[in-house]
């Protein structure tokens, strides 16, 4: 994992657990966010495409900096670090069965049954967006041990 | 973990490591056919209904997560090197696991997307049910790998029986 990010001048610093924790509930809001957007935004007007282009263009430069702290996570390090890995993914793993469940579920709703016509529009419409889920899924499925990585580990020394 | 189990009432010694891969290669080639099997021609039987069913047999039988009886021990049980081996055994079955998640996951667009009709009506059949069984196949590693790894790796055991 590393403690900095620098660009140029800007010099980003994630020692602290609790900016990193910021960063990482900052990063999905964004995500959540872009996701919402590119499903429910008409991208054929423009203000469409500048929401979606934005939210694009966000995720893209959170993604280089949330990767960058991250590190390889199939890099070999010292044996805490190979611990610690292990177990965001053993974490990260458990919670995909909430994501099969959805998926399995939305899946359901996709077809003709007798739970979904009693249930408001706004909700049908979100179980009808099998796809909404599917880039959803896949893009925790890429984060997901690092956000549980970063989000876990205590305050580091600035050397680290 | 368990180093003999008892099928249709016959005691099997699963100590060797060999044994155990034998088990785990004959145990995905039956889901492996179950799955060509509701997938195929054969797929108006309920082959579902069976596939859970073997898969929940399954399941039991290996352990891990939250089973007591299985040849796996539950995932909270066991000392410090078994714990580091289980988070080891889900970090290989999280990589591993993409094989049939983001097929499926990319499989859902031809559900999503009218699909040409120039396309042969056989093929848009298959390529329309194709996300459905590539999730259960994905739904099938999820709760079955992290065990099979296990056994797949643990090295031959001593025979306490």
């Amino acid at each position: 994992m590393n403690t900095e990010y620098s660009v140029g001048r800007l010099h980003m610093r994630f020692e602290s657990r609790a900016r990193r924790r910021w960063f990482v509930a900052f990063f999905y809001a964004v995500l959540a966010m872009a996701v919402l957007a590119g499903f429910s935004v008409s991208a054929k007007n423009t203000t469409g495409q500048w929401v979606v282009s934005g939210g694009l263009f966000l995720f893209v430069v959170l993604w280089i900096v949330f990767t960058w702290i991250a590190g390889d996570m199939r890099a070999r390090g010292d044996e805490r670090e190979i611990h610690r890995r292990d177990h965001a993914h053993f974490r990260a793993y458990q919670f995909f069965s909430f994501v099969l469940m959805g998926m399995l579920l939305i899946r359901s709703f996709s077809e003709p049954n007798p739970i979904a016509p009693p249930l408001p529009v706004a909700l049908r419409g979100i179980l009808a967006q099998p796809n909404a889920l599917a880039v959803s899924a896949f893009l925790l499925y890429i984060t997901l041990p690092q956000a549980i990585l970063l989000w876990t580990e205590p305050d580091m020394d600035p050397e680290a | 973990m368990k180093t003999n189990l008892v099928l249709l009432g016959k005691r099997i010694n699963v100590a060797s490591q060999s044994r155990r891969r034998l088990l785990v290669v004959l145990l995905y080639i039956g889901f492996a056919m179950l799955v060509i099997a509701g997938s195929s021609f054969l797929g108006k039987l309920p082959w579902g209904l069976l596939l859970a069913f073997a898969f929940l047999r399954a399941a039991r039988f290996l352990g891990g997560r939250n089973y007591e009886d299985g040849l796996i021990p539950p995932v909270d049980s066991g000392d410090e090197r078994e714990l580091h081996r289980r988070d080891r055994a889900y970090f290989l079955s999280y990589w591993w696991w993409d094989l049939t998640l983001i097929p499926a996951l990319l499989a859902t667009g031809f559900r999503i997307n009218p699909m040409p009709s120039t396309w042969n009506p056989e093929v848009r059949t298959v390529l329309y049910q194709l996300p459905v069984w590539l999730l259960a196949a994905s739904g099938i590693l999820y709760y079955t790998l992290p065990q099979a790894i296990l056994l797949w790796t643990e090295p031959d055991m001593e025979d306490f029986s």
